[in-house]
């Protein structure tokens, strides 16, 4: 009864609502729809296509639904590997180790770093965090010479640590996280302080709750830095078991040429596999992201 | 037993030049169980000696002790202290119970001693039923009575309190007076507690420290600070309205000694005349009052009045509850000057511009040096 009555009532006050909109806002409302539709259509179009026969796939002009889905696209992803001597598990194993440490040591890093530059005083400390702030600037091609010669002047080339290290380094990080606890009180760290915590557990305890929606984006940025690099694979790694899943897919797409055209299929369904993880990080996410966009004054 | 002690402490910050220093030739001993307020005008360095003793600050020059020990390199953790801080700092991810157990937690108290301590001591500040609850869903008060719960249920050597009561409204800031100076009377521990507010100094310090500029002014009980104040500054600082300056010289008349100026004759009691006073004989000095020590009436009268008083117009009346601040003015051509306050009754109403006879209580006329500021009586 009850929630009839305020079911009612809610109705009653969204036609109210309605009745009162300003023009202005329709033309708002109608540009944002078009934006968002524009936006989700290549979305719309990578779950269609791994569902789409063969026939469908090379259809001109192409449909953007699927008319008969089928899941034979995956099937052939799965078998693609059987011709080489690696399972496909193996990329699937590195990838998502490989994700795992960089986005958990990512954070760890950038926030002790963002929390020392942000609560204490030390010589060099303005000069150091301009530093990071103009390493943002370099785009990764820019760098990619020093950054081979000094993986490989490590020996590191084949090895995990490829994979991982030069990821750790997050420009974008260390400022927004400190950004964000540049907000917390000074205070409540001395609190913590005289409560008897050490700086790690402030770090832990106080600060890092108090900012999680930094940390949402920063797990975002990292995420993807690392889960759709294929260079790393490209130019670091000798050995095919080393490799990730994105080189992988990127290996189908480009045997193209060579390969059956039958292989079309299968990276559509990789390719909606692919983005799945990050459809599914920004979805769960997105709130803290759009907070830290909005907050942060950046984007 | 001295519980903390201040000897020769100085605060230099080094980025400042050409700057006073923050903190100078700090002495001071805080006896065991003593509530110690730190009061004075915003800048004068109160702020910075008790984050010098809480261990927030470094020290430039001097020593602290707690308990008979030097704490200066020791970290805030390991001095034994608790602290309470103006915007309360509590841990907006931790609950209220949580944050009170935040210390203890850290300290490896058992889980049993802990829930045993934090609702004793949350049921004394009324808060035991919100313990569930975010900092984020109490109001100001509440948050406040968790910020002081968090400092005692540690039972810490000293309890340092920074302006803890100036974020709250005016009714609550009363309230949580009364409630802390209550807790400080029922656990004894001493404390010191920074403020601007002389009110707050006036009615909680068992005795107070006043500062200006990083310097001491003057340490006393209430009673000594109000009735006895060391300099000019310090009786301007302290009491509602403050105290009347009044420019004059002190001469001698056929019946005594008298301070005098073009508009009045103050005899000075016999009993008040001091050997130091009475060197300054003939020489100009500042005669000071408090509006609580004077009386005023409607009298038409005109040029030097005789009777310990003066004339004078009102200038301003203002109601403030029970009492009316008279503002009268007796040197109509220095406007410069700032009228003479007097607290007068409700009943007292007169006209704006209404002549005005006002006599001194003279048991009650201190003076001050005219350069030095001191106090000569």
């Amino acid at each position: 009864m009850a929630e009839k009555k305020r079911r009612r009532i809610t109705v009653r006050y969204a036609l109210h609502r309605l009745r009162h909109i300003k023009a202005s806002t329709v033309v708002i409302l109608l540009l944002l729809t078009i934006v968002a539709a524009v936006s989700i259509l290549p979305i719309i179009y990578i779950i269609s296509n791994a569902f789409k026969p063969l026939s469908e796939l090379f259809l001109y002009p192409p449909r953007l639904f699927v008319r008969s889905p089928t899941l034979q696209n995956f099937y052939e992803f799965f078998y693609s590997t059987d011709v080489s001597a690696i399972p496909l598990s193996r990329y699937i194993f590195n990838s998502l180790f490989v994700m795992i440490v960089t986005v958990a040591m990512t954070l760890i890093f950038s926030s002790a770093c963002a929390y020392a530059f942000s609560k204490m005083r030390f010589p060099g400390r303005k000069w150091m965090f301009d530093m990071i702030i103009i390493a943002l600037m370099f785009t990764p091609e820019a760098v990619v010479i020093t950054r081979y010669l000094i993986v490989s002047n490590l020996h590191m080339i084949n090895t995990y640590f490829a994979h991982i290290l030069p990821h750790l380094a997050l420009p974008i990080g260390v400022f927004l996280m400190k950004q964000f606890i540049d907000q917390v009180p000074d205070s409540l760290c001395e609190a913590a302080k005289i409560d008897g915590a050490n700086e790690v557990r402030i770090l832990l305890n106080i600060i890092i709750p108090t900012v999680l929606p930094a940390v949402g984006a920063v797990m975002i940025i990292a995420f993807q830095n690392v889960w759709s690099d294929i260079t790393t694979s490209t130019f670091y790694m000798v050995d095919e078991s080393m490799k990730t899943l994105p080189y992988f897919v990127s290996t189908l797409s480009n045997a193209l040429a060579v390969a059956s055209v039958a292989r079309k299929g299968a990276v559509a369904a990789a390719g909606l596999l692919l983005f799945l993880p990050n459809f599914l990080i920004f979805a769960m996410l997105q709130k803290s992201m759009i907070e830290t966009m909005v907050t942060s004054g950046i984007k | 037993m001295d519980k903390v002690s201040l000897r020769h402490v100085w605060k230099i910050y080094p980025n400042a030049k050409n700057v006073a220093p923050a903190v100078q030739d700090f002495n001071l001993d805080i006896r065991d169980g003593e509530f110690m307020v730190l009061v004075g005008a915003s800048g004068c360095g109160k702020t910075t000696t008790l984050r010098m003793i809480a261990g927030l600050e470094s020290i430039t020059k001097g020593e602290i002790l707690i308990d008979g020990k030097v704490v200066n390199d020791l970290s805030p953790r390991r001095r034994n202290i608790a602290m309470v801080f103006q915007n309360y700092a509590l841990y907006p991810n931790l609950t209220l119970l949580e944050n009170m157990a935040f210390g203890l937690r850290l300290r490896k108290m058992e889980k049993y001693k802990i829930n045993d301590i934090v609702s004793e001591r949350a049921k004394k500040l009324e808060i035991d039923h919100l313990m569930d609850r975010l900092p984020k869903d109490v109001s100001g008060g509440q948050r406040q009575r968790v910020a002081l719960g968090r400092a005692i249920v540690r039972d810490p050597s000293v309890f340092l309190m920074d302006e803890p009561l100036s974020n709250l409204d005016a009714k609550m800031r009363v309230q949580m007076r009364t409630e802390i100076t209550r807790i400080h009377r029922e656990l004894g521990a001493t404390t010191v507690y920074v403020t601007h507010d002389q009110t707050e100094a006036m009615t909680m310090g068992n005795r107070i420290v006043v500062m200006k500029a990083g310097l001491i002014q003057q340490v006393g009980t209430p009673e000594e600070i109000f009735n006895e104040p060391a300099n000019r500054y310090v009786a301007g600082f302290i009491g509602t309205p403050p105290m009347n300056f009044i420019g004059g010289r002190l001469i001698r008349t056929d019946k005594g000694f008298a301070f005098s100026n073009a508009f009045m004759l103050m005899l000075i009691p016999e009993e008040k005349l001091t050997p130091t006073l009475v060197k300054y004989a003939d020489h100009d000095l500042i005669g000071a009052i408090r509006p609580d020590y004077m009386t005023a009436k409607a009298v038409n009268g005109k040029g030097k009045n005789m009777e310990n008083g003066f004339y004078g117009t009102l200038e301003l009346s203002e109601l403030v509850g029970a009492d009316r601040y008279l503002h009268v003015r007796y040197n109509q051509q220095n406007r410069s000057e700032a009228p003479v306050v007097i607290r007068a009754s409700i009943h007292d109403r007169y006209d704006e511009g209404t002549r005005l006879l006002v006599q001194a209580d003279m048991n009650m006329l201190l003076f001050f040096d005219i350069n030095s500021g001191k106090r000569i009586l």
